[in-house]
């Protein structure tokens, strides 16, 4: 009798584990795909909104989807904000500087890694000051050095600091190659030098190769946080980003329509809510395309760099 | 040649390019910002004339100039409300995609895309178009701003900033997960064993555990909102540099009070998470 009662009751425990666990994966869900709705919710108006014609923006019944799929407000989005040679400014300002940013980087975080000094510790507090230290109360200096070395408003201007070490967020790629760098096994190092290999050589032949992820990684973040930035690149360079020109967007509208003679000089007209987010469109469409093809990168940059221990 | 360098020398040719950087591009523009705030600055063609003028500056930055002042009290406020609530949520998502169900890699997109798209011209771009907001969270926090006290009124931004709190979780949210799944999962069945339910174990293990991760994540939250060219003071230091009018000077002096109220906000939310954690482990 006993065994049949402890039969039932273990059938009836393994049921009601995996429902319990059924359960939490429902509820988990549930609240995973609520969070997510938030998050798209701009994302998606954004994307509906793009599409509607101006007699859809003032239809009342008309939500979420638009009557029929209007192109214009792209046409007249990609006009306003110049798109390609804007966009190929906005490529050129976060290709370069990203690679000097990354390589310096590196080369800062290799060595805080592999060997201990005097100052180290100093060292690694002036790199998380110099991560406090925000881009506004350095920048006329700066602006002032640029302009006595000629290179105010060319590419160079945010180039020079990120090969020192000085870019946009550099401490945070320091501590992820020094993060990175200190998991290379002691035995790979000892078995170079015992080759005869000397420092920089070690670096060059074991240490960086084998840091391709970290150098994917913090490239990556590089160039989109380049991409995004407005501020650095508005003060010390003449080029106009994507973004800069979301910035602009409605005078330029603006100016548009006056020279076009659809609006008197003096006449508000701003662009309406539809053209304004296919412009907004427009400008992330390349961070979401390289996105797609990355975000497994992004993701798991963590996990790679070993940020969080072993 | 290479070889001839002494072993204890190398490190610091390694680090040379940053301190080397560090000097040129971060401190001494520092110290000279500083200098400019204690000064009248003109712009001359053959270089900056400066003229000593004390807390001049900063008095007209904080006494004339009511919409910055305010605007800066509430980004002090904000900062000190929002970068808490980031780390929360960020926490909770951690901890509900860490349950590791099916379609954790989708939302893990979902949840860290937000990174990639920020800028400040973007974000003002859809506030401006009443897209940050949901809906039904503009309608109730009109109702609760209506009956004035400070906690609802309080509680009605949060509203409104909802959708900006949750996009700013992506990277905290990825610290996070990193260091969740890598604690060991033994501890938690010995504790289990024990007796300990689900909320102690969370308490005593899994958030000691967490304490460099909120630390990390109170100062990249911190400074990534902070200079997000979204918020007004930004702005204003920006179109102001250059202006002759308020110059130099008065900028230099605007962006260092800015820059010690970020500090500020860092050393009590740093403080406090510290704080807490001696707390819990007594």
């Amino acid at each position: 009798m006993v065994d049949s009662v402890k039969k039932i009751s273990n059938y009836f425990t393994k049921k009601s584990m995996k429902r319990r666990r059924f359960l939490t994966a429902v509820i988990v869900t549930a609240i995973l795909v609520l969070i997510s709705y938030v998050f798209l919710y701009p994302l998606l108006r954004m994307i509906s909104y793009s599409f509607m014609s101006v007699s859809d923006l003032t239809n009342p019944t008309v939500n979420w989807i638009p009557t029929s799929l209007t192109f214009e407000n792209f046409q007249s989005a990609l006009s306003i904000m110049d798109y390609i040679p804007t966009f190929i400014q906005t490529l050129i300002v976060a290709l370069l500087p990203s690679i000097f940013q990354v390589a310096s980087t590196a080369i800062v975080g290799y060595g805080l890694a592999m060997y201990e000094f005097r100052g180290k510790m100093l060292i690694f507090g002036l790199i998380l000051a110099s991560f406090i230290i925000i881009p506004q109360v350095t920048t006329m200096p700066q602006f002032l050095l640029f302009d006595a070395l000629g290179i105010n408003g060319t590419i160079l201007a945010l180039i020079l600091p990120a090969i020192f070490g000085q870019g946009l967020k550099s401490a945070i790629f320091i501590i992820i190659f020094y993060s990175f760098f200190s998991m290379i096994p002691n035995t790979i190092i000892e078995a170079a030098k015992m080759d005869g290999a000397n420092h920089f050589s070690i670096f060059y032949k074991i240490g960086l190769p084998s840091a391709a992820p970290a150098i994917l990684i913090s490239f990556l973040f590089s160039f989109i946080w380049y991409w995004n930035d407005t501020y650095t690149i508005q003060m010390f360079t003449d080029y106009t980003t994507l973004p800069m020109q979301l910035d602009t967007f409605a005078a330029t509208f603006q100016k548009m329509m006056q020279t076009s003679g659809a609006a008197a000089e003096g006449d508000g007209v701003t662009a309406n809510e539809s053209v304004q987010m296919a412009g907004t469109l427009l400008s992330i469409i390349p961070l979401l395309i390289l996105y797609a093809f990355t975000q497994k990168r992004f993701v798991n940059s963590a996990d790679t760099v070993g940020i969080t221990g072993e | 040649m290479i070889n001839k360098i002494p072993d204890k020398y190398i490190p610091y040719i390694f680090v040379a390019p940053w301190v080397i950087g560090f000097l040129l591009f971060s401190f001494l523009p520092l110290l000279a910002t500083l200098r400019y705030s204690f000064n009248q600055v003109t712009v001359t063609a053959s270089g900056l004339e400066m003229e000593s003028v004390g807390l001049a500056n900063y008095s007209t930055v904080i006494f004339s100039n009511p919409e910055v002042t305010q605007a800066m009290t509430q980004l002090f406020f904000s900062l000190l409300v929002f970068v808490p609530l980031v780390i929360i949520f960020s926490l909770v998502i951690a901890l509900l995609l860490n349950k590791g169900i099916k379609g954790t890699s989708v939302f893990r997109m979902i949840f860290f895309l937000p990174v990639i798209i920020m800028s400040g011209t973007m974000l003002e771009m859809l506030i401006d178009n009443n897209i940050m907001v949901l809906p039904s969270f503009v309608a109730l926090s009109e109702e609760i701003a209506q009956s004035g006290t400070f906690l609802l009124t309080l509680m009605s931004q949060i509203l409104n900033s909802f959708v900006f709190i949750l996009w700013c979780t992506g990277v905290p949210a990825l610290i996070f997960l990193s260091g969740l799944q890598k604690m060991n999962t033994a501890v938690y069945e010995a504790a289990e064993i024990d007796g300990a339910t689900g909320w102690e174990s969370f308490w005593k293990i899994t958030f000691p555990n967490l304490k460099p991760m909120i630390l990390i994540n109170i100062l990249y939250t911190t400074i990534f909102i902070a200079t997000l060219s979204l918020n007004p003071i930004i702005e204003a230091i920006e179109k102001n540099l250059f202006k002759v009018e308020t110059g130099v000077g008065v900028t230099s002096a605007l962006s260092w009070i800015y820059f010690v109220m970020i500090v500020i906000v860092l050393l009590i939310l740093g403080g406090a998470a510290n704080g807490g954690f001696r707390k819990k482990n007594k």
